[in-house]
C-alpha cells in the first residue's frame, strides 16, 4: 500500500510529459482554423476599382476554384506576393479576384498598371468592412474558394512558391481535375 | 573567425561541465577527497569558456558579422548599438546562451559555500543546457547565405527589453542554487538548519531578481503592447508567474525550517518544485506547444530534448526525496492553531494552491487538445475568476500573520489589535476612495481595507524585520494598483482630427497635428496631443506610429504622461482618412503602484540578504 502511495506522484508526472511529448509533435498552435472554412463566403458587394459601375460579389466567385486575394499597396509584403499572383493567373490560369483593403483608388489603380494585374476584378474595400466580415487578419491574405462559393482554405500572408506547390495547389488540383 | 572561437569555447564549457560532475560524484560515491577538489577549478573553468562564447556573440553583434546565421535573422547595420548588444537574446540560441551564462554564475556564488556535491549537480544541469546548446541551437551556426540582416524584432527595441530578460533569467535559473544545494542535502540526508538557511539565501536572491523580471516584463507590455494592459495571462508570463509563486511559498516555509526546525521535508519539495517548474517554463516558451505572445520559432527537435531533460531532472530529483524522506521525518510536533507556525505553513499552502491552479490553467488548453477535445485557449476570465478569491483569502492571512507570535497561541491578546486594525482599514478605505472618486465600488472597497490591513499589521514590525515587512507592503501596493486600476480607469476610443478635442476621465485632449518622425531603422508618424485639466496646461504627449522598414513591421509606440496617482495614455490607431485619425485615449488611476509595489516587495527581498548583522544584533 505505502510503495502505491509512492507511485502515484511518479504516475501523474510521466502522464504529464507523456502529454506533454504528445503535443509536441501533433499540436499545431499556430495554424488559425477559420470560422469559415467549409462555409460559404458572406455576402458583400464592393464597387470594382477600374469600373465602379460594376460590382464584385460573392456570385461571381461561383463556376469555378476561385482565390480571393485581400491586399494595399502600403502593403509591402503584397509587393513580394504580387509576382507569385501573376504567375498563378498567368501560368495555372486560375481566376484571382482582389479585394483592396483600406487604401487610396488611384493609387491603387497606377500600382496595378505599373506591376500588372494578375485579378480579373478588384472590388474596393476603402472602409475594411468586408475584410471584417472575412474575418482577415492582415495583408496578404488569399482565400481559396470551391465552385460551390464555400472556402476551402485561407492563407495567412505570402503565397510563395513553396506554398503554392505544397499547400495551395494539391487542394485546387483536387477539385480542378475532374472538370477538365 | 568569430563562430569558430565561439565554438571551441562551448565545446571547452561542456568538457569542464563533465569535470565538474562527474569525477566529483565519483569522489563522494569513494569518499575520495581529491577528485572532489574537482568541482571548484573546472567550475571556473566553464565559467570563462561561457563568459568567452557570450562575449564573442556580443562582439559579433556589436561589429555586424553577417556570416553567423544568428546574427544575420537578428540585427540590422542600422540597428542602434544598445539594441544591437541586446540582440544577443533577441532569439532563441542567444537566450539559451544566456541561461548557461547566468547559470554558471550562479555556480560561481554557489562555489563559495565549498560544497562539491552542490557543484557537480551544477555541473550537471549546466552540461545538459550546454548539450541542448550545441547540438540543438547553436548560436555560432555560420550563415547560409549572405545578407544584410533581417533586423531585430521591433516589439523588442525598447529599454524595457535591455534589463528584462537578463533579469527575468537570473530569476529562473537562480532556483537552480536552491535545488542544486537541497538536493545535495537530501542525498547526504542533512536537512539541518544550515542548509534551510543557506538554501533560504539562495531562494531570496533568486526570487528578487525573478520579482524585477516580472514586475519589467510587465511595464514593458504596457509600455508597447499599446493595449494598456499590463498581465494578460499569457502561457510565457503564467511560466515566469509559476516559480515565483512556489518560490515566494518556499521562502516562507524556509523561515519555519530555520528558526523552529518544522517541515523541513516540505521546503526541500518546495525547492525541488520551483526549479522544476522554471524548467517547464523553459519547455513551454522555447518549444511552442502554446500559443502565445511572445512567439518563438517551433522546432520539436528541441522541444523533445527539453521535455527529456525535464523528465530526467524531475524524475531523479523526485526518486531521491522519496528515498530520503522515511530517515528525514521529524518527531512530530504539534503547531499552534493561531501562531506563526502556523499561519506560515497556511500561507504556504493557499501560495501552492495559486500556483496548481494557474497551473492547471497554462496546461489545460494542451490537455484538452490531447484527449481530442477541442482546441480552447484559457484566458483573463479564468484566472481573474479563480485567482480573485485565493488572493483575497491570502490577504487576510497575510494581515494577521506578522501579529502571530512563534509557538504561541495568542488569540486573547490579539483581540483588540486585531479589531484596531480591521476598523481603521475599513475607514482609510473608504476615505481614500471616496475622496478621489466620490465612488464606492464594493471590490475597491474590500481589496483596498484588505491592502491597509496587511499595511497595518507589518507597522510595528518594520523596523525590526524591514524585509518582510517591505515585501508585505509591497504586495499591498501592488494589489492597489491592479485593483484601483481596473475599477477606476476609463478609456476611449475616438476619431480625432487636428482640432477636436476629447474628454476622458478630468482631463481633455487636443490634438493638435501630425508630424512625421523617422529615425535610423523606421518612418514614422507622430502625433501632438495638447493635455488639459479644467483649461490648467498639463502636457504635451506624442504617441507615434512607426513603419521598421526591414521586416516590414507596423508598430504602435503610445505615449505615457505618468504620475503616483494616475497615467494618462495615448495609442495612435489607424489614419482614417487625409486628416482623421483613430486613437486610444486611456485614464488610469494608481497603475504605477504595480510596478511602484514590485519594486518595493524586490528591495524587501534585498533587506534579507543584506541586511543579516542587524537582525544577530
Amino acid at each position: 500500500m505505502n510503495k502505491l502511495k509512492i507511485a502515484i506522484p511518479f504516475f501523474l508526472l510521466f502522464l504529464l510529459f507523456g502529454i506533454l511529448c504528445y503535443e509536441l509533435f501533433y499540436a499545431k498552435p499556430n495554424e488559425l482554423p477559420s470560422t469559415l472554412i467549409g462555409e460559404h463566403v458572406p455576402e458583400f458587394k464592393l464597387p470594382d476599382l477600374f469600373h465602379p459601375e460594376q460590382t464584385l460579389t460573392q456570385e461571381k466567385l461561383r463556376g469555378r476554384v476561385t482565390l480571393l486575394n485581400v491586399w494595399a499597396t502600403w502593403c509591402e509584403a503584397c509587393m513580394i506576393e504580387h509576382a507569385m499572383l501573376l504567375k498563378i493567373a498567368g501560368a495555372y490560369h486560375l481566376p484571382v479576384y482582389g479585394i483592396i483593403y483600406k487604401d487610396n483608388k488611384q493609387d491603387a489603380i497606377n500600382w496595378l498598371k505599373k506591376n500588372g494585374n494578375p485579378y480579373l476584378m478588384v472590388g474596393d474595400d476603402s472602409k475594411g468592412d468586408v475584410a471584417i466580415d472575412l474575418g482577415v487578419y492582415g495583408t496578404p491574405e488569399t482565400f481559396v474558394i470551391d465552385p460551390d462559393g464555400k472556402v476551402l482554405y485561407r492563407q495567412i500572408g505570402i503565397i510563395d512558391q513553396n506554398t503554392w506547390d505544397n499547400v495551395l495547389y494539391p487542394i485546387i488540383k483536387k477539385y480542378e481535375e475532374p472538370r477538365t | 573567425m568569430i563562430s569558430l572561437f565561439g565554438d571551441i569555447s562551448l565545446f571547452l564549457a561542456l568538457c569542464f561541465a563533465s569535470l565538474q560532475s562527474f569525477p566529483t560524484l565519483i569522489g563522494y560515491w569513494r569518499n575520495n577527497r581529491y577528485l572532489q577538489a574537482f568541482a571548484r577549478p573546472s567550475a571556473w573553468g566553464q565559467f570563462i569558456c561561457v563568459l568567452s562564447a557570450y562575449c564573442l556573440l556580443t562582439a559579433a553583434f556589436a561589429t555586424n558579422d553577417f556570416s553567423i546565421a544568428y546574427v544575420a535573422n537578428n540585427s540590422h547595420p542600422s540597428l542602434p548599438l544598445m539594441y544591437r548588444l541586446t540582440a544577443v537574446w533577441g532569439a532563441h540560441e542567444g537566450s539559451i546562451l544566456l541561461w548557461v551564462l547566468v547559470l554558471n554564475v550562479w555556480t560561481i556564488v554557489a562555489a563559495k559555500t565549498r560544497d562539491s556535491l552542490t557543484l557537480a549537480i551544477f555541473g550537471l544541469i549546466s552540461l545538459c543546457f550546454l548539450c541542448f546548446l550545441i547540438f540543438t541551437s547553436d548560436p555560432f551556426l555560420a550563415a547560409t547565405t549572405l545578407q544584410t540582416g533581417r533586423d531585430l524584432n521591433p516589439l523588442l527595441q525598447d529599454p524595457g527589453f535591455v534589463i528584462h530578460p537578463p533579469m527575468l533569467y537570473i530569476g529562473y535559473v537562480g532556483f537552480a542554487a536552491a535545488f542544486a544545494i537541497t538536493l545535495a542535502a537530501l542525498i547526504r540526508g542533512e536537512l539541518d538548519r544550515t542548509w534551510a538557511t543557506l538554501t533560504k539565501r539562495f531562494a531570496i536572491a533568486a526570487w528578487c531578481f525573478l520579482t524585477l523580471g516580472i514586475t519589467l516584463g510587465s511595464w514593458w507590455a504596457y509600455r508597447i503592447l499599446g493595449w494598456g494592459g499590463f498581465w494578460f495571462w499569457d502561457p510565457v508570463e503564467n511560466a515566469s508567474l509559476l516559480p515565483w509563486i512556489a518560490g515566494t511559498a518556499l521562502i516562507h516555509v524556509l523561515i519555519l525550517a530555520e528558526k523552529r526546525n518544522l517541515a523541513t521535508g516540505w521546503a526541500a519539495l518546495l525547492a525541488l518544485i520551483c526549479f522544476a517548474l522554471s524548467l517547464l517554463g523553459t519547455f513551454l516558451v522555447r518549444s511552442g506547444v502554446l500559443v502565445s505572445a511572445h512567439t518563438f520559432a517551433a522546432d520539436p527537435a528541441r522541444g523533445v530534448f527539453l521535455l527529456l531533460l525535464l523528465a530526467i531532472l524531475v524524475t531523479a530529483s523526485l526518486i531521491i526525496y522519496v528515498m530520503r524522506l522515511p530517515t528525514l521525518s521529524q518527531a512530530k510536533k504539534n503547531i499552534a492553531w493561531a501562531s506563526r507556525d502556523m499561519a506560515l505553513l497556511i500561507n504556504s499552502a493557499l501560495l501552492f494552491i495559486a500556483m496548481l491552479t494557474i497551473l492547471l490553467g497554462t496546461l489545460y488548453p494542451l490537455l484538452l487538445d490531447a484527449l481530442h477535445l477541442g482546441v480552447i485557449s484559457v484566458g483573463p476570465p479564468y484566472f481573474n475568476l479563480v485567482m480573485a478569491p485565493l488572493v483575497l483569502f491570502l490577504m487576510v492571512w497575510m494581515g494577521f500573520g506578522p501579529l502571530f507570535q512563534f509557538d504561541q497561541p495568542a488569540v486573547k491578546t490579539l483581540l483588540p489589535l486585531v479589531l484596531k486594525n480591521i476598523l481603521l482599514s475599513v475607514c482609510i478605505a473608504i476615505a481614500v476612495l471616496w475622496s478621489t472618486t466620490n465612488q464606492l465600488d464594493w471590490l475597491a472597497v474590500l481589496s483596498l481595507t484588505l491592502s491597509c490591513w496587511i499595511i497595518l499589521s507589518v507597522m510595528k514590525s518594520l523596523r525590526f524585520f524591514p524585509s518582510m515587512s517591505l515585501a508585505h507592503i509591497g504586495f499591498a501596493m501592488v494589489i492597489i494598483g491592479i485593483m484601483l486600476s481596473s475599477v477606476l480607469s476609463q478609456e476611449q476610443e475616438a476619431r480625432v482630427h487636428p482640432g477636436s478635442i476629447t474628454t476622458v476621465g478630468p482631463y481633455q485632449f487636443l490634438f493638435v497635428d501630425t508630424v512625421s518622425a523617422n529615425g535610423p531603422n523606421y518612418r514614422g508618424i507622430r502625433a501632438i496631443f495638447d493635455v488639459t485639466k479644467n483649461h490648467r496646461p498639463i502636457t504635451q504627449l506624442y504617441p507615434e506610429k512607426r513603419i521598421y522598414t526591414v521586416r516590414d513591421m507596423v508598430m504602435t509606440k503610445v505615449d505615457i504622461h505618468p504620475s503616483i496617482f494616475r497615467d494618462l495614455y495615448i495609442a495612435l490607431g489607424e489614419p482614417l482618412n487625409q486628416n482623421d485619425w483613430s486613437v486610444r485615449i486611456y485614464y488610469k488611476p494608481f497603475i504605477r503602484w504595480i510596478w511602484f509595489g514590485g519594486l518595493i516587495m524586490m528591495l524587501g527581498g534585498m533587506f534579507a540578504l543584506f541586511n543579516r548583522k542587524v537582525k544577530h544584533a
